[in-house]
């Protein structure tokens, strides 16, 4: 009997790991223990047919050759002696030999501090951000937050705190051991086991004299964690050990396995033991974080049921997308949903790409269309709508934090319109990024540069930029290093110096000189992310390294927002929190949309058609026994509440309180007919107008071209600033296009030249004049410190200080016919200041106002071109002026502008805060998260629903919508507005009955439409 | 039959009396050590706290130990519920000593129910010193005999005294606590003061021949080691502070304790007694120094120079050492930072006022006078003669000023690592100073040179350092 249980028992574990295997592995592949602490923990791999890998750490047989050199602790290999030997790994008939080499184990070898005594007490959790890792310690002990602060930390515990928490002499009597052994009471309770290796290596530590940090401690530069590919736990196998190997900067390697610290991202699929054994749950997937010191890899875990009882029925699959969730479900076996009726469809499409429910009609045409393919067509139509380009911006907008209160003067407006031209020009999303992060000049006349204003320090532009663009959440790193990413201090304040010489000046972005970015820490000068600039901009290269297509966070964070505003989730989530330790569920798909998203020229539509293409968007909400519980693998759909904005246009919709989209499109189109007509009378006049312009300006005495400013120059005090050239000032044919000038609004509108408080330093101020004759000429400028000017080249005032009245200056010179040069420098020796200058005199009399030319200077200088001359844009330019001079045609546009804006939320850059978008979870818009957006169901929504003021007043008038309508056609038209779908019998049965039975009509209508608009069906898209 | 009982049971008590169990002695000691972490005066686990008998009596029925929760939790079976939680339970045979002291009618032998019971504990018996010191220990404190002619120093729970000329070992005081940081010669160099214990958990203050090394009396224990210890001017006053954040005085003939203090919020690391006996000036890791009514312990002022926002100096920073100037009667004050502050505790009191005309308070300039000294992570001790004061501290570097112009006289280097300890001897103008290392050096006050460098530690050899196990 006893024999026949052997045999049993043998048999049955062959059956479990037997016969499939196609070959074993090891890892790592040769043993080097060259010092008596040395150890390996040892990984074996099965590798199945079917390409699954299997751990087989605890199940192989494990021999060592010379038991003098070597030893074994279960899988862990510890060196007895020097010398050479094999370990025989046996896995039924395969088998491995691993070589082993163990030397210097008669040589001293100390722990050292950082890599070994801090890296235990990381591991215990004693500089953790809830204990002495806090900012102030615990209980007056302070350590850095996990060690990164290794002086810190040695003098925290050896000579600090009067030397009161270590003990050489007699190591046992440490209170940094007594403490956490619960020697002696610790709040923080027991944190150490006396034969634990921690104990072991701590109290060795001080046994050899509490070392602190030693000139040429080897540096860990990386960390190689095994296994690096992902790793299927099949049921019922479902252990994985790890293996963490530490490379040193002097050419060593560590196992430090029992160094490393282990966390899993999610608890109930997997978790990890304190020597990197990961014990799978339930199905799912979870990443396994493994941090050494300042690296930090990631091991990924999926957990698979077993493999006997499911079968995959392959379902319709559209396109790559398809196949790729597919995949993933058919080895989670996890059931894909079918395919969505055309009504949910519909509505739920026209949701996601345009924020607003179908127009009836287009309901009803849908539904009765027979064509294959009309669900792609309704998608092209939809990615070409202008809609589409606004609920798109609205939620770009969202974080970009574009509000008026912040970006004052219709800047907003301005930014936001830019953006929505953008994604309806489908402009290259990598291109569109750069024109943002490039951004120079005055937010009114550059939009993108609004970005840049709506943050006001280069800190906030650090983690904006990264949150939006890289997905990374790096605001921690601002005070030390990210204790669950990669990102450390160094890489918070690189990217600030990419951002640190921006010189924002009331909307006005411009580029310092200099303005290096130092490290708080260790005040090192941070060289700009993305390398050194060649020019005084370094965002040049940091947005060339950003959008390039090998970038490894652009293309994916894109493609993440998009899938996860179509599918309710994204493929990471949250969607700007890439981190290692926070994995795709998909990876092989974000992997693919990434990839093809860049290929092909960062193509936003692109990646909506092939989502919303797919059969995995096309799926239902209905979840079946077998999938139910997927929350991440996209099986089916999801239900997902409206949001703020959608369900304010819905509402609106439904109760007739807006105009219906159909409706809005055939008045935009009137209204652009017109405006077209008007423009074809305008443009009409143009030559006539321009002639006379030509010939106004020819009688003019003189008029002025556009005026260009340059600076600020930094000088070390104004003596400097005002004789010092930081241009070839006597040049008196400036090349623009060489120096970064900058055009400014006019000078007859006296353009004030600002200077700010602590700006001691020179800026030029250069302009044309046209005269018709020789004259003399006299300038009256407002200044408060030093002015010099030339006239074509030549120096005719030159003042360091203006001491008397600064607002009544005066400079006289002689403007020869034809153009004239002005080259004005001002320079500031301290103090808020600004400088505004004018022509006062002609020949000794006041200019008349007839005679100056009221036009802009800029076409000034165009028209006082030959007609021939001028280039298509300048043409372009005049034709633009011209127009916008034109009042009805300003009217026109306007109307344009606001038509649907004022009504749909959806359909506005900044749709303003109302209780009603507030309590559906509206952003604020005060952070680049994209979390300000809850989606979370609150008491205050149902009662905004059921009886709030807005939805009082929108169903007030909501009879009129539907009063003309016989009862059937009503009830029907009802439930495609709300529903995108028919009414069924019962339901227009009992409708009608409720019509015919109430006393009054439009109540009952009215009735209707509440209790529609108050059901899940409604409020949700399914 | 009754009787008989009777008797019995009276018999059976007296044979217990012989064996009772002492609360003090046998049981609060592993209960403390045990339990206090999460049932005591900063974390109560389940509401329960032991750190004073009257909260531990709380569990306990006297005479039933099955009834106390006390000792059921002690031996639950289940290990969940059984404490201490998440670690190995208690001895059997402390188990045992718990269930005996209940049996027995959980009697009370401390001397304050309502007080913390660990600073009622009796005074622990020290251990050996060893014989050969593997590494040398860190002088945490060192004294000149009031002749000049030997050197009292900390050891590892001993004592060792040193001949100055020449330098030799004359004397080791053992079985004392495991770190001394303060000592005072007394009795004309009969007697030493000694102040310490274990960190985190055990003060103690005690009197001690100089010859023979017997404890003559222990003064009191403390939660946490005695950081500081003053003598009054006539010599019958002693002050000691510990990292308990208590201040105690005591008869220094009776014994008895005059009065306690706990107005710090952290380690009080040094008291000084004014030259008129009437101020006990306290500094602490709070970044304050306190003045204390020397006869009834009652704060009669806080110094806020160490902390302050506007003026001369500023910033928060850690208070280590405090000593009077013997002429002028005015208190220094020195610690982390770059200057000593100079005061008098009665103006100090004067410029002191309430929170809300704190800023315009430090924005005058106080009568507070600074030395600055320069000296990079602080200074850890500083003692004073005629109208010198010598610092030391964390640069390894000593200095004496001149305390009228605050002028630095001599500059004492040699250490290779951080200043704990200093003491001068006047009449023989010698400099005493211990650091971390181990390494004690002589210095000659007149000239600021080095006179004898040595390594504290009998038996050390600086070739032979054992740190390999």
């Amino acid at each position: 009997m006893p024999h026949l249980l052997a045999l049993f028992i043998t048999f049955s574990c062959s059956t479990v790991i037997a016969k499939k295997f196609e070959r074993i592995e090891v890892f790592p592949t040769e043993l080097n223990l060259a010092s008596k602490r040395s150890k390996a923990q040892l990984v074996i791999t099965g590798w199945l047919e079917n390409g699954e890998a299997r751990d087989l750490t605890r199940l192989a047989k494990i021999v060592i050759s010379d038991k003098k050199v070597a030893n074994l602790n279960r899988s862990i290999v510890m060196p007895v002696g020097d010398g050479e030997t094999d370990i025989l790994i046996r896995v039924d008939e395969h088998s491995v030999k691993l070589p082993v080499r163990v030397s210097r184990q008669s040589a001293t070898d100390p722990i050292r501090f950082t890599t070994e005594t801090l890296a235990t007490l990381t591991k215990k959790g004693c500089n953790a951000g809830s204990c002495h890792g806090s900012p102030h310690g615990k209980a007056g002990f302070s350590l850095s937050l996990f060690g990164f602060d290794a002086a810190h930390d040695e003098l925290s515990l050896i000579r600090g705190g009067l030397n009161r928490r270590i003990n050489v002499l007699a190591p046992d009597e440490s209170l940094m051991l007594k403490k956490p052994l619960l020697k002696v009471p610790h709040v923080g309770g027991k944190k150490l086991i006396q034969n634990g290796s921690a104990y072991h290596l701590l109290r060795q530590w001080i046994f050899e004299g509490a070392r602190g940090v030693i000139k040429n401690e080897p540096k860990c530069v990386k960390i190689e964690v095994y296994p690096k590919q992902e790793r299927v736990l099949r049921a019922p196998h479902l252990q994985q050990q790890i293996s963490v190997l530490a490379y040193f900067n002097n050419k060593t390697v560590r196992d430090v396995t029992d160094l490393a610290t282990y966390q899993t991202s999610k608890r109930q699929v997997a978790t990890v033991e304190s020597n990197g054994l990961v014990l799978g749950r339930e199905r799912g997937s979870a990443a396994i974080t493994v941090r050494y010191l300042e690296s930090l890899e990631s091991v990924y875990i999926t957990v698979a049921p077993e493999s006997e009882r499911f079968v995959w029925l392959p379902p319709q699959e559209n396109n790559g997308i398809d196949q790729l969730v597919n995949d993933r479900l058919k080895l989670l076996q996890i059931e894909p949903a079918s395919t969505c009726s055309d009504s949910v469809f519909l509505r739920r499409v026209h949701l996601d790409l345009t924020g607003l429910l179908p127009p009836t009609v287009l309901v009803r045409a849908f539904l009765s269309n027979d064509s294959s393919n009309k669900r792609t067509k309704l998608i092209n139509d939809l990615l070409n709508s202008r809609e589409f380009a606004r609920f798109q911006a609205l939620q770009m907008a969202d974080l970009l934090r574009i509000t008026p209160e912040v970006l004052t003067d219709g800047r907003a407006t301005f930014f936001a319109k830019w953006i929505e031209d953008a994604i309806y020009k489908n402009l290259p999303y990598d291109k569109i990024t750069r024109q943002i992060l490039t951004a120079s000049g005055d937010s009114k006349v550059v939009a993108p540069a609004n970005f840049y204003a709506s943050l006001n320090n280069t800190e906030s532009t650090v983690e904006s930029t990264a949150q939006i663009f890289m997905g990374a959440r790096i605001q921690c790193a601002k005070c030390h290093n990210h204790p669950f990413e990669n990102w450390t201090q160094d890489d918070y304040y690189s990217i600030g110096a990419v951002f640190n010489r921006i010189n924002r000046d009331k909307g006005m972005i411009l580029m310092n000189n200099s303005d290096e970015m130092t490290h708080p820490r260790t005040g090192k000068v941070m060289e700009p992310w993305g390398g050194k600039a060649d020019s005084a901009d370094p965002r040049l290269k940091f947005a060339e390294w950003l959008t390039t297509t090998s970038n490894p966070w652009f293309a994916r964070v894109m493609v993440n927002r998009i899938w996860a505003r179509l599918m309710g989730r994204g493929i990471v989530e949250p969607v700007d929190d890439f981190r290692s330790s926070n994995p795709p569920s998909n990876v092989p798909l974000l992997n693919e949309l990434a990839n093809s998203f860049a290929t092909n020229g960062f193509n936003c539509k692109q990646v909506y058609r092939e989502i919303c293409n797919s059969q995995v968007y096309q799926r239902t909400t209905q979840a079946s026994e077998l999938n139910a519980d997927d929350n991440e693998n996209f099986s089916h759909a999801r239900v997902r509440l409206l949001t703020a904005e959608q369900l304010h246009d819905a509402i609106s919709y439904v109760t007739g309180s807006v105009q219906p989209a159909g409706e809005m499109l055939r008045m935009k189109t009137e209204l652009e007919n017109k405006e077209r007509e008007r423009i074809a009378i305008v443009d009409s006049s143009q030559s006539n107008w321009e002639d006379s312009q030509t010939k106004r300006l020819s009688k003019l005495d003189f008029h002025l071209g556009a005026q260009w400013s340059l600076g600020f120059f930094k000088a070390k005090d104004q003596k400097e600033a005002h004789e010092k050239a930081f241009i070839e000032e006597t040049k008196f044919y400036l090349d623009l296009a060489k120096q970064d000038w900058q055009l400014q609004p006019d000078w007859e509108q006296a353009k004030k030249v600002d200077f700010q408080e602590n700006e001691i330093g020179a800026k030029y101020i250069y302009q044309k004049i046209w005269s018709r004759e020789h004259a003399k000429v006299k300038f009256h400028f407002v200044a408060d410190d030093g002015v010099r000017a030339w006239l074509n080249g030549r120096l005719f005032y030159d003042q360091i200080q203006i001491l008397e009245n600064p607002n009544t200056q005066y400079a006289e010179t002689e403007l020869s016919s034809g153009i004239n040069y002005i080259l004005f420098k001002v320079n500031n020796k301290g103090g808020a200041f600004h400088f505004t200058v004018k022509i006062v005199e002609l020949d000794g009399e006041k200019p008349k106002s007839a005679s100056t030319s009221n036009l802009p200077g800029h076409i000034t200088e165009i028209l006082a071109k030959p007609f021939l001359n001028r280039s298509d844009d300048q043409q372009k330019t005049l034709r633009s002026y011209h127009q916008s001079l034109d009042d009805k045609l300003a009217e026109l546009r306007h109307q344009l502008g606001l038509d649907v804006r004022l009504q749909y939320a959806t359909q506005r850059p900044w749709p303003e805060q109302t209780d009603f978008l507030k309590a559906f979870g509206q952003p604020k818009r005060t952070s680049p998260c994209a979390c300000e957006r809850t989606g979370e169901p609150t008491l205050e929504q149902a009662l905004q629903l059921l009886n709030g003021r807005q939805v009082y007043d929108k169903l007030t008038g909501s009879n009129k919508k539907y009063e003309s309508l016989t009862d059937h056609t009503l009830v029907e038209v009802l439930f495609l507005t709300a529903y995108s779908r028919y009414p069924s019998d019962s339901e227009i049965g009992k409708a009608r009955k409720y019509i015919d039975h109430s006393e009054n009509r439009d109540d009952a209508i009215r009735d209707l439409v509440w209790a529609l608009i108050n059901t899940q069906e409604f409020m949700f898209q399914h | 039959m009754r009787k008989l009982a009777v008797t019995v049971s009276l018999l059976t008590g007296l044979a217990q009396v012989q064996a009772e169990i002492s609360f003090m002695h046998d049981v609060a000691p592993v209960l403390l050590q045990r339990c206090e972490g999460c049932h005591g005066s900063k974390k109560s686990k389940g509401d329960y706290r032991i750190h004073t008998f009257e909260f531990l009596n709380q569990a306990v029925t006297p005479g039933k130990p099955h009834e106390s929760y006390l000792y059921a939790v002690l031996v639950d079976d289940d290990p969940d519920f059984r404490m201490p939680q998440k670690d190995d339970s208690l001895a059997s045979s402390d188990i045992e000593l718990v269930r005996q002291w209940i049996a027995e009618g959980a009697n009370f032998d401390g001397s304050d129910r309502k007080m913390s019971l660990r600073s009622q504990l009796p005074p622990r018996e020290h251990p050996q010193s060893p014989e050969l010191y593997r590494v040398p220990v860190p002088v945490t404190a060192l004294a000149f005999s009031p002749d000049g002619k030997s050197l009292a120093m900390s050891g590892h729970h001993e004592v060792t005294v040193w001949g100055v000329k020449p330098v030799k070992l004359i004397r080791r005081l053992k079985n004392l606590p495991l770190r001394i940081q303060t000592l005072k010669w007394h009795a004309d160099g009969g007697q030493l003061i000694v102040g310490g214990g274990s960190p985190g958990e055990y003060g103690e203050l005690a009197l001690v021949d100089a010859l023979s090394g017997e404890r003559l009396r222990v003064y009191g224990t403390f939660e946490d080691i005695v950081l500081g210890m003053a003598l009054n001017q006539a010599g019958d006053r002693l002050t000691a502070s510990s990292a308990d954040r208590r201040v105690r005085t005591y008869d220094l003939t009776s014994g008895k304790r005059c009065w306690e203090s706990s107005v710090h919020s952290d380690w009080v690391t040094s008291v000084a007694f004014s030259i008129d006996n009437n101020f006990v000036v306290t500094t602490s890791r709070d970044q304050t120094a306190k003045v204390l009514d020397a006869k009834t312990g009652e704060l009669f002022t806080t110094y806020n120079g160490h902390r302050q926002k506007f003026g001369e100096f500023t910033g928060r920073f850690k208070v280590f050492a405090s000593v009077f100037e013997p002429i002028s009667g005015l208190v220094m004050t020195v610690g982390e930072g770059k200057a000593i502050r100079v005061w008098n505790p009665v103006k100090a009191e004067e410029e002191s006022g309430t929170a809300s005309d704190m800023e315009k308070r430090f924005s005058k300039a106080g009568h507070t006078r600074y030395i600055e000294h320069g000296m990079g992570l602080g200074v850890f001790a500083m003692c004073a003669s005629k109208n010198l004061v010598y610092t030391a501290g964390a640069d390894g570097v000593a200095k004496a000023f001149n305390f009228e112009d605050g002028k630095v006289l001599h500059e004492f280097k040699g250490h290779l690592d951080w200043i704990y300890s200093i003491d001068c001897s006047p009449k023989t103008s010698r400099l005493a100073t211990g650091s971390y290392s181990g390494e004690v050096r002589l210095w000659d006050t007149d000239t600021g040179e080095v006179v004898y460098s040595f390594i504290a530690a009998p038996g050390y050899d600086v070739k032979q350092a054992i740190f390999d196990n």
